[in-house]
């Protein structure tokens, strides 16, 4: 679903204009992303927790053409959900 | 954190109101799981999407996932950003071996180094680095040849170079196997040798005992001379005069001696022609006679018994040329005809057997005493 959808969507439910909506929503993406970014952690009610994982480098083959090549390290964002929204993504609507 | 902080941390941007806030953070978070539940994705600016992925075996089940948005992730992997894969070398097939061999270089660190200057990035190359990878492929060579040398026939082996605890070097891999010049004096050699020498001397012993053979020293194999052909040389005596015509059948008892031994003219006008001594060979044969010889002795000598008749009549004209007085006479054996040869008629079983004892010497075929039953 494109965020546009999103934004009409929200703003029908909530009775908010959708420049209001698409604002409010761009200031909570910026909001969580700062508080992962700077914390390394971020925890939200009944969604799950967001942490920042390492990735060490290793060494990759490539099969076909019998390459070895380094992969590099990274971090990376790990999604951990709650138990509470496993349950409500499987509970018949 | 929980709604509360999330509006406030929201509302210190100053787009909304705190009660605008809070309620579109309320209905984002009831269109969220209404919208995961139908495995939708929700995506939030900045932040990310929300997906569901099915899981399990017999029961599927969604299960949640996050991806971040690109400047989220660029954000979260500032340290290592702008670095991307090294071909450090690569595996070629090594016949020679049947595994696999390392042809790399070392890797670029340098190039490393312009991007970041974060000494966890090297600690974390290290652990990569082509040394761990060398490391890795002596220890593989090094058990495959162990594998092979335990595989391989004793006459392969080279001292214990090979089963040493030195790391193998580059050259060793792509070296030939030891040869049996290149074992020396090994214990396989000698085992080698020994065996040649065995082989060596039974070849000698056989090329001796064929050579022995070959000569007529020692009968080991083949056709058995007779001994007719020693005895044949008669003396060179003129022929008596007193021949009578009475004389000319072989009397029985002096049939079965020889014309050496006996030099008696009256045996046989035609074995003892006045003529020197020569080989049977070149003496012509005389017809074989084909009925007993007269007499009233009711024993004879069977020497031999023939299914045709011109082989028997051969083996009767060699014992008359020996001196014997042989005939072939015919028989039947359940229905089939066989042609005997027989030497001289005698008067008792005693003298019948005392002339079989001496025909056997000249004889190849087993003797016996017959009795003639006309």
């Amino acid at each position: 679903m494109a965020p546009q959808d999103i934004v009409n969507s929200l703003s029908e439910s909530s009775g908010l204009s959708r420049q209001t909506v698409s604002e409010v929503l761009n200031a909570l993406g910026a909001v969580l992303a700062d508080e992962l970014a700077e914390k390394g952690v971020l925890r939200l009610d009944q969604i799950g927790e967001f942490v920042v994982d390492h990735r060490s480098g290793r060494r990759g083959v490539n099969t076909e053409t019998k390459e070895i090549f380094v992969i590099p390290p990274q971090d990376y964002v790990l999604y951990l959900p709650a138990l509470e929204c496993v349950e409500r993504c499987n509970t018949p609507p | 954190m929980n709604r509360t902080e999330l509006v406030q941390r929201c509302l210190t941007k100053g787009v909304a109101e705190a009660g605008e806030i809070e309620r579109v953070v309320h209905f984002l978070h009831e269109y969220l799981f209404s919208s995961l539940r139908r495995g939708q994705a929700v995506s939030i600016p900045g932040f990310g999407t929300f997906r569901t992925r099915l899981a399990g075996v017999k029961t599927f089940r969604r299960v949640p996932s996050f991806e971040p948005e690109q400047s989220l992730a660029g954000r979260v992997n500032d340290r290592f950003r702008g670095l991307s894969h090294i071909v450090t070398g690569t595996y070629q097939e090594a016949s020679a071996l049947g595994g696999l061999e390392y042809t790399g270089r070392p890797a670029p660190y340098d190039t490393i180094l312009e991007h970041t200057d974060t000494q966890r990035i090297l600690d974390t190359f290290k652990e990569v680095r082509d040394e761990e990878f060398e490391r890795q492929r002596a220890e593989r060579q090094r058990t495959q040849q162990q594998e092979e040398v335990h595989t391989m026939p004793r006459l392969n082996l080279k001292d214990d170079s090979l089963e040493s605890e030195e790391p193998l070097e580059s050259d060793q891999s792509t070296a030939p196997p030891p040869t049996l010049r290149d074992v020396g004096g090994g214990g396989g050699g000698k085992g080698m040798s020994t065996i040649l020498l065995v082989v060596l001397i039974l070849l000698v012993l056989a090329a001796a005992a064929f050579a022995l053979n070959y000569f007529g020293v020692v009968h080991l194999w083949g056709k058995k001379a007779p001994e007719v052909t020693e005895a044949i040389p008669e003396p060179d005596l003129p022929m008596p005069e007193t021949t009578t015509e009475g004389e000319t059948a072989p009397p029985e008892d002096a049939s079965l001696a020889p014309a050496a031994t006996i030099p008696e003219p009256a045996a046989s006008p035609e074995v003892s022609p006045p003529v020197t001594a020569q080989p049977r060979a070149t003496t012509p044969s005389r017809p074989a006679a084909t009925a007993p010889p007269t007499g009233e002795g009711m024993f004879t000598v069977q020497v031999s018994s023939w299914e045709t008749r011109a082989k028997a009549d051969e083996e009767a004209a060699k014992l008359s040329a020996a001196g014997y007085s042989a005939y072939v006479q015919e028989g039947s054996v359940a229905g089939e005809v066989w042609y005997r040869v027989r030497v001289g008629r005698y008067g008792s079983m005693r003298e019948a057997q005392e002339a079989a004892t001496q025909l056997e010497r000249v004889a190849e075929s087993a003797i016996w005493v017959a009795q003639i039953s006309e």
